[in-house]
């Protein structure tokens, strides 16, 4: 039986890591079986030339699925929170928002047409989550991509944010938020 | 039987997906996984997760 430091040793062998932009990356072409892009795609400047180079590294035949979010995220905390933003630091409001760029079946499909792959088959999940005191905000705000915009704020302004959106949402003793997701999923063509 | 070879793109505070799916298939091993995140920090964390699994598996 293998030791957990032979086991250990055997993984370090195994892994290697490297800093890279992700269009400059340079592994092996499609030496992937399927590839899956979760939440990220949106944060790509260029979100087709990142899909297409994410399926550059797939096989043909192989599968590629791309998770999104779908319109609505977050809603209501979402508008109330930038509402708080643009009182509170105007030059802030919606700096950062880009999961809005690809909330919809149309603007995805257009993605992997302009990245040059086949018409994937696009499904909407209707989910909600439900946030119970101001320890879920605060998660919430800081534990998605909001925390850019939060980190900028100073901890009076952080408490202000808060504290509005506290108020506005009844989040004590609970708000419903909307998490609707959009699955995007296609088989890499020969 | 090797399992599939998976690439897995994801946003840092998705990661938590990210394991998942690397988790649902620990029934088989994988041929070859990349992590791909924007940060060098939840890197570190998937790969010390990945670490202390194969340490209890072991």
């Amino acid at each position: 039986m293998s030791t957990p430091e032979d086991v250990k040793a055997r993984v370090a062998h195994a892994y290697n890591h490297a800093v890279a932009d992700v269009l400059e990356l340079d592994f092996e072409r499609e030496p992937f079986d399927v590839a899956v892009c979760v939440f990220g795609i949106f944060f790509f400047p260029d979100m087709a030339a990142a899909l297409a180079k994410i399926a550059s590294f797939v096989r043909p035949g192989g599968r590629l699925a791309v998770t999104t979010w779908g319109a609505g995220l977050f809603e209501p905390v979402n508008s109330l929170f930038w509402e708080a933003i643009g009182r509170i630091r105007p030059e802030l409001h919606k700096v950062f928002n880009p999961w809005d760029r690809l909330g919809e079946r149309k603007l995805v499909l257009d993605l992997f047409a302009q990245a040059g792959l086949p018409e994937p088959v696009v499904e909407l999940e209707t989910g909600s989550d439900t946030l119970r005191g101001e320890a879920n905000l605060f998660a919430l705000l800081l534990g998605t991509g909001y925390r850019g915009v939060m980190e900028q704020l100073s901890a009076d302004e952080r408490a202000q944010v808060l504290c509005e959106v506290v108020a506005r949402t009844h989040v004590r003793p609970a708000v419903a938020i909307r998490t609707d997701v959009l699955y995007a999923a296609c088989a890499k063509s020969g | 039987m090797l399992g599939p070879s998976i690439m897995i793109v994801s946003a840092p505070f998705a990661v938590g997906y990210a394991w998942a799916t690397l988790r649902s298939e620990t029934h088989r091993p994988l041929a070859k996984v990349a992590l791909i995140v924007a940060s060098t920090e939840t890197a570190v964390l998937v790969y010390l997760l990945a670490q202390a699994t194969v340490q209890k598996l072991a």
